[in-house]
């Protein structure tokens, strides 16, 4: 009688060069997902101040408002274009206040509007104090304004005058350090 | 004796798999460690708890302040970005600074001589002046060390914002 010798089986391999393709598309994936945390920031030239400080650790509740040269109907600005130098050096200004939007989480706010989103947003952190008005209490959410060098003062005036109102103290101005000179 | 044969050489095969986790690894690290250099910063200007609008703490007038006017000036040289400063310690002399660094020295001289009498640096901009200018003035302030700086802002205050 014949036995009959049974085919020894191949070792089963396991192909991993899918699994690098796979790992590669998660990567650029995620990546891609976490810059599309920063919605609050702008696109601005920020002023530039030697004794900025570096922006690490931000308070989470932290609101921010932006500064943007942004004329209706994208009219050019002849003000607006030769603001700048080819060294990034502030050379002229755009004095027309109509040109210059509050923009919020990327929604364009008016004055008015923006005064009661910073009450609004106030009220979530007010501080008690005893013998005063409830709607007098300050507020403790820090405030951060980034705005574009070449805004005149005429319109972060009213800013800061609708901090006034809304009780908010703790403000905070952006700017960039430039790099040290040699 | 018998021959010897001499057996078929295999192929080598490089195995591919732990090369992965050492790449895997190497990712990882490298996406923790990873830090980019900020190019944003910030300016502290906290607005006094105890003057603006409708105080909420009554508190005794300051007598003196330094005040950093900047006025809007389109004959102004360039690094002025149409400016000019000028510095008056309440009604007393008013003094007209050249640049930027004089008002950082200026400021520091001022600073110590008023230390112990806390008296405010009030910056005082002309609704024209661009915000790299106040920006400078603030920072001339912060460079001197003053820690009470705040801003006028007495048009806007008094009536609606629009």
């Amino acid at each position: 009688m014949q036995i009959k010798k049974h085919a020894i089986l191949d070792s089963v391999g396991f192909d991993m060069t899918p699994m690098i393709d796979c790992v590669f598309q998660l990567i650029i994936f995620f990546m891609l997902v976490t810059d599309f945390a920063n919605s609050q920031i702008e696109r601005v030239m920020l002023p530039k101040a030697t004794e900025a400080e570096e922006d690490k650790d931000p308070a989470k509740k932290r609101l921010m408002i932006n500064f943007v040269h942004q004329p209706d109907n994208n009219k050019d600005c002849p003000d607006f274009r030769k603001a700048y130098d080819l060294k990034g050096n502030l050379v002229n200004t755009c004095a027309n206040k109509s040109h210059w939007k509050v923009k919020v989480s990327g929604r364009i706010y008016s004055y008015a509007q923006l005064e009661e989103y910073l009450i609004l947003q106030g009220d979530a952190d007010r501080e008690p104090q005893a013998g005063v008005d409830r709607s007098k209490w300050l507020s403790n959410r820090p405030l951060m304004i980034r705005s574009d060098a070449a805004a005149v003062y005429e319109v972060l005036e009213k800013v800061f005058a609708a901090c006034a109102r809304a009780r908010i103290w703790k403000i905070e101005i952006g700017a960039s350090k430039p790099p040290k000179q040699k | 004796m018998g021959r010897i044969k001499t057996g078929e050489i295999n192929e080598m095969k490089l195995d591919m798999t732990p090369m992965i986790d050492v790449i895997f690894q190497l990712l990882i690290f490298f996406m923790c460690s990873l830090k980019f250099k900020s190019l944003e910063g910030k300016l502290a200007s906290y607005l006094p708890k105890d003057v603006g609008l409708q105080n909420s703490i009554v508190a005794s007038p300051k007598l003196d302040e330094v005040r950093i006017k900047l006025i809007h000036d389109k004959s102004a040289p360039p690094q002025m970005m149409q400016t000019r400063i000028m510095v008056t310690l309440t009604a007393g002399r008013k003094v007209d600074i050249a640049d930027w660094d004089n008002l950082t020295e200026d400021i520091r001289v001022r600073y110590e001589q008023l230390k112990s009498l806390d008296v405010p640096f009030i910056i005082d901009p002309q609704p024209l002046v661009p915000l790299q200018a106040v920006t400078n003035a603030l920072n001339a302030c912060r460079k001197a060390g003053v820690k009470d700086v705040r801003f006028a802002a007495k048009s806007a205050i008094d009536r609606p914002l629009e």
